[in-house]
């Protein structure tokens, strides 16, 4: 009886969040079966269109063919996320260790200074990369100035600067679970290693990385899913012809006014993005992921 | 005399718990359980963890509501009454202190919610605050006071609103040993001050038989036995209450050569003297170990028929070379009186 | 061996942090320094001086956005902070039976690409025609905060336990009091942390803004995202690092809040 009341406090946000979150989810698979309206928006009947989209392209004949164009970029979007997640842990690991191994006092400083520019509005944090890498930019200006190049080198609008954004973006998202992990660890097991004969590189090996790994696929996971439909950071560093599906979706709810075909390709990536989670809850520990991400903020 | 059952003193009790039985899902916490608490008594509850005897106070507390069963206060049925209804305080395990309210304040918190008089209040909290001993106090915040102290806020503010009952979870858990004994004599020296049924919960038995008048001995979610200190250590009604209770030897009727007796003979070590190896001794076998227990000694024999029995005296030293003591050949006696036949 | 070996002390780790501390801060130098150059052309330095920042907020269109910001972050983040309080007390006392599907429903708009979000909620406000301008972007922030807002909460509540709320029930407290009285001032340091980041992540905000807003409804970053793609001008510069010492001072003030928890 004292049991059933807390539930109902729940009400309001079962309430917000299912109107204004699950019902536009269910508009937007709905949409995703529609035919596209020349002006923007989508009518019946329902079709396959938005998916077949993806794959195919109409020729003026109307008769079907085979394109690459779409598929680049999603193949485009998983690459550019998967090496984001791989070289934050690379980067990430070693910071992650020297904060578990600092003074409590002292540790507390540091995950603030490494979470510190998360704060700072994310436009913002991808603007400073473009005033790094444009063609004026500091770095070009200096490559100059020191007589290395006589003109300014493309650092922006590639791949690369994509990622070098993804990567600024969501270090944190990586180093404070494998924080997390390796701050719980008990340090008589790096002691009995050593006691054991292993070096250092053998500690890491054999004993850092193995217990750290719960914290490395909870930041995977924490960099990968929101890197791969990311829009901000292709939009300005990767510039055109560099998309990811973040762009492609937002460009045809936009200026392409295909709204089936962008509901189709949001449907995609999530449903991608909660199969990546949902594999990585199962498999870790059974940890929910809203609790992982409960722990980093 | 007290018997080991409980049903009489229908007058005098002021909690009444009949049939109670409390399920979560598929497991059974409490299985039928029936007791009296007569007013004015220490009465405890004892038991191995998970016998289901925290959550039997959680029930009387309100915080918890059986399955079937009822409960009664002063004859009036509260089983399903809210804990801020009923004329119960609980100290909680870990005292459950107010950390943002100073001494005072969570003293004064009860008798804020039953809204007494302001002055009342005020005439009050020194009351119980001196009542514990901690008079001067009343300003504090409770995060700057020991385990000790903090144990006695929680005491001071149970009982500040003079409750019919006062429930303690295993209020000595969290305190050394040195500190538990002393805690003890303080508890004992409140109930008789404060005239307020007490009911404790505890898994240790020597506090169990110092303090109470009474005692619920629970396993499995049921009651075992409920009697008096003495009885319940003299006349263990089965061998788990034997045996949980103090040690016991646990003997085969049939190994003590009794004819038609099945079951098992339980005696107290301290009951059983070292004896010649003669005709007089009840059972004779070798000591095979011997520990020196500071006042007493505990020495180990194994029968002839292979049990391994205790028993412990301050007179063995004397009686027994000190260092030969093992691989001597003894008889072991006890009275009559200090057996007690079980059912295996 | 000069000195006993500590493991804690793996040579050349220090040196590499640091590194990667300059990585994440340097950037944010660069723009802070840029937006202090005197000079017109950004590339250029041309001594100190505070003009753009006095430019960029004399801009009616800055102020206009930045006061949209600020209502919807506001508004946001009061809605959100009292609907996630309850639903946190909701999920944490409640039966637990029904805590894990309902937290996994709260956390939505945590796993949703955030630009998949934004244009759902376009076509949901577009299909029912609710224009309400910019209540619109603040029933849309209010959606994304709820799940920030309810993490330090939920946290809160669990490290806190129900023991104490057992306590004062047993004190005679009935539930109203048991709420006012112990749960919300023990609670009240979640509660604020979760304000606090539900209004840095509105103020975040841009995908969903931008796409859920209109043209009276433009928001700080919106604007600031119109003036980089038009050009980089050192009031951009002034502009942005306006923003980012906003973030930073609430960074602060998180930080300042959790400070007791992490001596504990």
């Amino acid at each position: 009886m004292h049991r059933a009341s807390p539930l109902l406090l729940t009400l309001p946000a079962l309430l917000v969040i299912g109107i204004f979150m699950l019902v536009p989810l269910g508009y937007g698979v709905a949409y995703s079966f529609l035919t596209a309206s020349p002006y923007g928006g989508a009518q019946l009947p329902f079709t396959f269109e938005g998916y077949q989209q993806v794959l195919f392209q109409r020729d003026f004949d109307e008769s079907l063919y085979f394109t690459t164009t779409y598929l680049a970029i999603i193949f485009r979007s998983v690459v550019l996320a998967s090496a984001a997640a791989i070289l934050c842990a690379v980067l990430g690991l070693p910071v992650a260790w020297f904060i578990a191994c600092q003074p409590a006092k002292w540790r507390t400083w540091l995950v603030f200074v490494v979470t510190l520019p998360f704060w700072v509005n994310s436009l913002i944090r991808t603007y400073c990369w473009v005033l790094l890498l444009r063609d004026q930019g500091l770095i070009n200006l200096a490559l100059q100035k020191s007589g290395l190049t006589s003109g300014p080198i493309g650092l922006m609008y590639n791949d690369g600067a994509t990622l070098l954004g993804l990567v600024y973006n969501f270090l944190p998202f990586m180093v404070l679970p494998i924080y997390a992990a390796l701050e719980r660890l008990d340090p008589r097991l790096i002691e009995a290693a050593h006691d054991l004969y292993a070096t250092r590189a053998k500690v890491f090996s054999r004993i850092i990385i193995p217990l750290a790994l719960p914290g490395l696929k909870a930041g995977a996971l924490l960099v990968f899913a929101p890197a791969l439909g990311y829009f901000l950071v292709p939009d300005l560093l990767g510039g055109g012809r560099n998309l990811m599906i973040g762009n492609l979706i937002q460009i045809e709810f936009t200026s392409g006014r295909n709204w089936p075909f962008g509901a189709a390709l949001s449907v995609l990536v999530t449903g991608a993005v909660m199969l990546v989670l949902m594999i990585g809850a199962m498999r870790g520990k059974r940890r929910k992921l809203s609790d992982i991400v409960g722990d980093q903020l | 005399m007290a018997s080991g059952t409980d049903g009489s003193g229908q007058v005098d009790s002021i909690l009444e718990l009949s049939k109670i039985t409390l399920r979560f899902g598929a497991t059974t916490a409490l299985d039928d359980v029936n007791i009296n608490i007569r007013a004015g008594e220490f009465f405890t509850l004892l038991g191995p963890s998970g016998c289901g005897k925290t959550s039997l106070l959680r029930l009387l507390a309100g915080l918890q509501i059986p399955t079937s069963g009822h409960i009664r206060l002063d004859g009036q049925d509260i089983t399903g009454v809210p804990p801020h209804r009923r004329p119960v305080n609980t100290v909680f395990q870990s005292y459950a202190l107010f950390p943002h309210l100073t001494v005072a304040r969570n003293v004064a918190f009860g008798l804020e919610m039953l809204r007494w008089q302001a002055a009342a209040i005020q005439k009050r909290i020194p009351e119980v605050l001196s009542l514990v001993g901690l008079s001067s106090y009343g300003e504090r915040r409770t995060e700057q006071l020991s385990g000790g102290q903090q144990q006695r806020v929680a005491l001071a503010r149970a009982l500040a609103p003079r409750p019919r009952v006062l429930l303690l979870d295993e209020p000595m858990s969290a305190l050394d040993l040195k500190l538990r004994k002393e805690t003890q004599q303080e508890l004992k020296r409140l109930h008789r001050e404060a005239g307020i049924t007490f009911v404790l919960v505890t898994h240790d038995q020597e506090e169990a038989l110092t303090l109470s008048d009474r005692i619920a001995v629970m396993k499995d979610g049921r009651v075992r036995q409920i009697g008096s200190p003495e009885v319940i250590y003299r006349e263990p009604s089965d061998t788990f209450v034997a045996d949980f209770i103090g040690e016991a030897n646990l003997i085969q009727a049939s190994a003590l050569g009794r004819a038609g007796v099945a079951g098992l003979v339980m005696v107290r070590p301290e009951d059983i003297a070292i004896a010649p190896e003669s005709d007089a001794a009840r059972v004779r076998g070798t000591i095979s170990d011997m520990r020196f227990l500071g006042g007493t000694v505990e020495l180990t024999v194994v029968t002839d028929a292979g049990n391994a029995i205790r028993t412990r005296s301050a007179g063995a030293a004397a009686v027994l070379n000190h260092g030969q003591a093992v691989g001597r050949r003894v008889g072991l006696v006890w009275p009559d009186r200090a057996e007690r036949v079980l059912e295996g | 061996m000069k000195s006993h070996f500590d493991w804690r002390k793996t040579p050349g780790l220090g040196p590499y942090t640091a590194l990667i501390l300059v990585f994440l801060y340097a950037p944010l130098f660069v723009l802070v320094a840029y937006s202090f150059n005197a000079g017109s052309l950004v590339t250029v330095w041309a001594g100190f001086s505070f003009q753009w920042f006095a430019i960029a907020a004399a801009n009616g269109d800055i102020q206009e956005a930045a006061l949209n910001s600020l209502i919807v972050a506001a508004s946001a983040t009061a809605l959100a902070t009292i609907i996630a309080t309850f639903a946190a007390i909701g999920l944490e006392r409640g039966p637990s039976r029904w805590a894990g599907p309902f937290a996994a429903l709260f956390a939505l708009p945590l796993l949703v690409p955030e630009i998949v979000t934004a244009v759902t909620t376009l076509v949901f406000f577009s299909s029912i025609h609710l224009r309400w301008g910019i209540s619109n972007l603040v029933i849309a922030h209010t959606v994304f905060c709820i799940a920030f807002a309810m993490m330090p909460i939920r946290a809160r509540l669990r490290g806190m336990g129900d023991q104490l709320e057992n306590a004062a029930r047993d004190l005679y407290a009935p539930p109203i009091k048991v709420f006012l009285r112990v749960t919300l001032p023990l609670l009240s340091p979640g509660i604020v942390s979760g304000a606090v980041l539900a209004f840095v992540v509105s103020l975040d905000d841009f995908v969903l803004s931008a796409m859920v807003g209109d043209a009276g409804t433009t928001t700080l970053p919106v604007y600031v995202y119109g003036m980089i793609r038009r050009g980089i001008t050192p009031e951009v510069n002034a502009a942005s690092t306006i923003l980012l010492a906003v973030s930073l001072l609430l960074a602060g003030i998180a930080q300042y809040l959790n400070r007791p928890r992490n001596s504990a």
